[in-house]
């Protein structure tokens, strides 16, 4: 199936969601929209609109705006799809004028970090996360490692991306008592990395190197430094947290899911890496601390 | 006893970065290397991230041995759910940074060469 035509104007999809499909779609769209020309991208169609997946789009349009592309937003009619990109800051993105969010709204602010400051993404992650109204009945724990599984992968784009940006974006799903979590870069893919770590990887394709990637202990930093414990702890709690991990990067689509895993090759390559994160909120696990630790005996 | 103070240099609650790990290290290796003992000390931080104990801590393991390490190094006010992210990242630097032995040590033909 192809989604583009000849035409400058590109009709997004019906739904646009974050999995597979709307991972290709966009994965495509980054590449459609690279060629430095003018492109129309027209929401008619549009009945369903993940507000997470701005982060994605956000992404792409700022990339290609760089490389000499521009972009025109049509037929926002929708008030629904209207409505949610005007609460996460996304309208005024990309309409460039002022249109004031709904003081009580579920959504998690479209914004672009520079990965060198790190202070701000942390005010943000704090201010519209673990403040948010829809978060409060969660244990201390559950917060914890809410809080440090967004900065393990925050921080996995600084030290492995290559890139200068971040960009994020978040929704509440309050029916469903989830919170989704985008962050894209584009930059230095999964597999870019995998494969040029050691010449035994060198094969590797998109899924294999992501399966490679979370694997607890592998890390392709320099020998002298250690790693390879971030996405490793962070399945680690999605699982007992019934949440959802999903990476995107060059042609690998990885996901788990309550625990299960689902990957697939695909047809085109996203220049960077998609990750999305979605945790779930009515998690009344407490996450004690076992016991008291001796640090000296752990030296 | 040298005192580094984790708050100073993170400027925050959190120690969440690995280039604020990396001013940590650099700060305990400098002392280390006049034979200094260093107490890093995590007062006012709430939470840790991997990616700051790898490059503050784990990554001692590189230069210096587990004996040496308890000897010169004291850690206080770490939170005791950060202290089993710090037993994490201090058991895999361990292993990436043990000497690897072949299985049969008996077998290999060992060369004299004085």
């Amino acid at each position: 199936m192809s989604w583009f035509s000849k035409s400058e104007r590109i009709e997004l999809p019906i739904f646009l969601k974050t999995d597979y499909l709307g991972f290709n779609f966009l994965s495509e769209l980054h590449k459609f929209t690279s060629s430095k020309g003018k492109y129309k991208l027209d929401f008619q169609n549009v009945e369903w609109l993940e507000a997470n997946l701005c982060a994605v789009l956000g992404a792409i349009i700022e990339t290609n705006k760089a490389q000499g592309s521009d972009f025109e937003f049509i037929n926002l009619n929708d008030r629904y799809i209207e409505n949610t990109l005007r609460n996460n800051g996304f309208l005024n993105y990309i309409k460039q004028a002022h249109a004031t969010p709904s003081k009580t709204h579920s959504g998690i602010p479209f914004r672009t970090f520079d990965l060198k400051d790190e202070e701000e993404l942390e005010e943000y992650i704090y201010k519209y996360v673990l403040l948010a109204r829809e978060v409060p009945n969660m244990s201390a724990g559950a917060k914890r490692k809410i809080f440090r599984s967004i900065f393990e992968v925050y921080q996995n784009s600084v030290m492995h991306s290559g890139a200068n940006q971040v960009f994020v974006c978040g929704q509440f799903y309050k029916f469903k008592g989830r919170m989704a979590l985008t962050m894209v870069e584009v930059g230095h893919t999964f597999k870019h990395n995998v494969t040029s770590h050691k010449p035994e990887y060198r094969s590797y394709d998109g899924v294999k190197s992501i399966e490679w990637a979370v694997k607890s202990g592998n890390t392709t930093k320099p020998n002298n430094e250690t790693g390879g414990l971030g996405l490793d702890l962070i399945r680690s709690f999605l699982k007992l947290n019934n949440g959802k991990l999903q990476i995107r990067s060059a042609d690998g689509y990885w996901e788990e899911k309550k625990g299960v895993k689902f990957v697939s090759s695909c047809s085109s390559n996203f220049e960077g890496s998609i990750v999305n994160i979605e945790f779930n909120l009515r998690d009344t696990n407490e996450y004690y601390t076992p016991e008291e630790i001796d640090i000296k005996s752990i030296l | 006893m040298k005192t580094i103070r984790v708050q100073d240099i993170t400027q925050s609650h959190r120690a969440i970065s690995a280039l604020d790990g990396e001013v940590v290290f650099k700060k305990i290796i400098d002392s280390f290397g006049k034979n200094q003992p260093v107490m890093l000390d995590f007062e006012g931080i709430d939470l840790t991230i991997t990616a700051f104990l790898n490059s503050s801590i784990g990554k001692l393991y590189s230069l210096y041995s587990s004996v040496q390490i308890k000897e010169l190094l004291d850690i206080k006010n770490l939170p005791s759910e950060e202290v089993q992210l710090l037993k994490l990242v201090i058991d895999r630097a361990k292993e990436r940074f043990s000497k690897e032995y072949p299985d049969e040590l008996d077998n290999i033909d060992f060369v004299n060469e004085d």
